[in-house]
């Protein structure tokens, strides 16, 4: 019995990896870029809320792309793994066309268990890096995008003081 | 430093781009769809995890997508107010010295 892939052509696990990458870079560039802004000579209560959210987005892209990281390795293994069971069978029952005798089909059985082993780790990395994805929302300070509303400063208030 | 004089505003205003620059790189790196569906594999754990990164990590990044957006109309929104707070301050100024 094959119990794996049953449809489709090309390579779709790896097409998953090849995206699971381009995110977890995406995430790395993203954080390394928030992690160079600076904002000179900004201060006061915007500014604090500004860096607090720039610094939680940063840590939670940092750890989500490490999730992102064993997902895809944990992918890889999988797919290497099914590689290599795929052609161990095959080539077992090419050296019993009638039929497994039971040790063989015993070996058979434990090569489908090995990849289903490694098809838990996979999937446990994958929902992973997704609960790591949704978390970078939920860690954030709440966000409000309206400016200070007044700009009186120490300097302003002082040079009016001495002028008038 | 007094707070709303030496802000650099451009520094700002750059700091809003890049935001929306990553904004529009991170919605680009889950737009690929996914190429694997249940009955392509006898392994439904896996496939149904993969979906449903799909998914939850779409939905993640839009959301994602809506901060950098608001965080980014933040920092416009001040540097806008620095820059007419400090025109403010340099024609009060100019008016005082006459």
């Amino acid at each position: 019995m094959d119990r794996y892939p049953v449809a489709g052509g090309g390579d779709p696990v790896g097409a998953e990896i090849e995206r699971l990458t381009s995110l977890r870079d995406q995430l790395l560039d993203s954080a390394n870029r928030l992690n160079a802004m600076r904002h000179d000579g900004w201060s006061g209560a915007a500014s604090d809320a500004s860096e607090a959210v720039r610094y939680a987005i940063c840590r939670e892209f940092y750890r989500a792309a490490d999730q992102h990281e064993d997902a895809v390795r944990h992918l890889a293994e999988y797919n290497a793994v099914r590689q290599r069971v795929l052609s161990l069978t095959n080539e077992i029952r090419g050296e019993w066309p009638g039929g497994l005798p039971a040790d063989a089909a015993g070996h058979v059985n434990w090569l489908w268990d090995q990849l289903a082993a490694a098809g838990r780790r996979a999937a446990t990395g994958v929902r992973a890096a997704a609960a790591a994805l949704g978390d970078v929302h939920r860690q954030l300070p709440e966000i409000r995008s309206t400016p200070v509303t007044a700009v009186r400063t120490a300097r302003y208030r002082s040079l009016r003081r001495n002028w008038t | 430093m007094a707070a709303g004089f030496e802000v650099d505003c451009e520094a700002l205003v750059r700091a809003a781009h890049e935001l929306r620059s990553m904004r529009t790189d991170l919605l680009d790196a889950v737009a690929p769809p996914c190429e694997l569906w249940p009955g392509q594999f006898d392994d439904l754990e896996l496939v149904t995890a993969i979906r449903y990164f799909d998914d939850s990590s779409r939905q993640a990044v839009h959301v994602l997508a809506d901060d950098a957006a608001a965080v980014a109309d933040g920092l416009v929104g001040n540097a806008t107010r620095y820059r007419e707070a400090q025109q403010h301050v340099t024609a009060t100024l100019a008016g005082l010295a006459d």
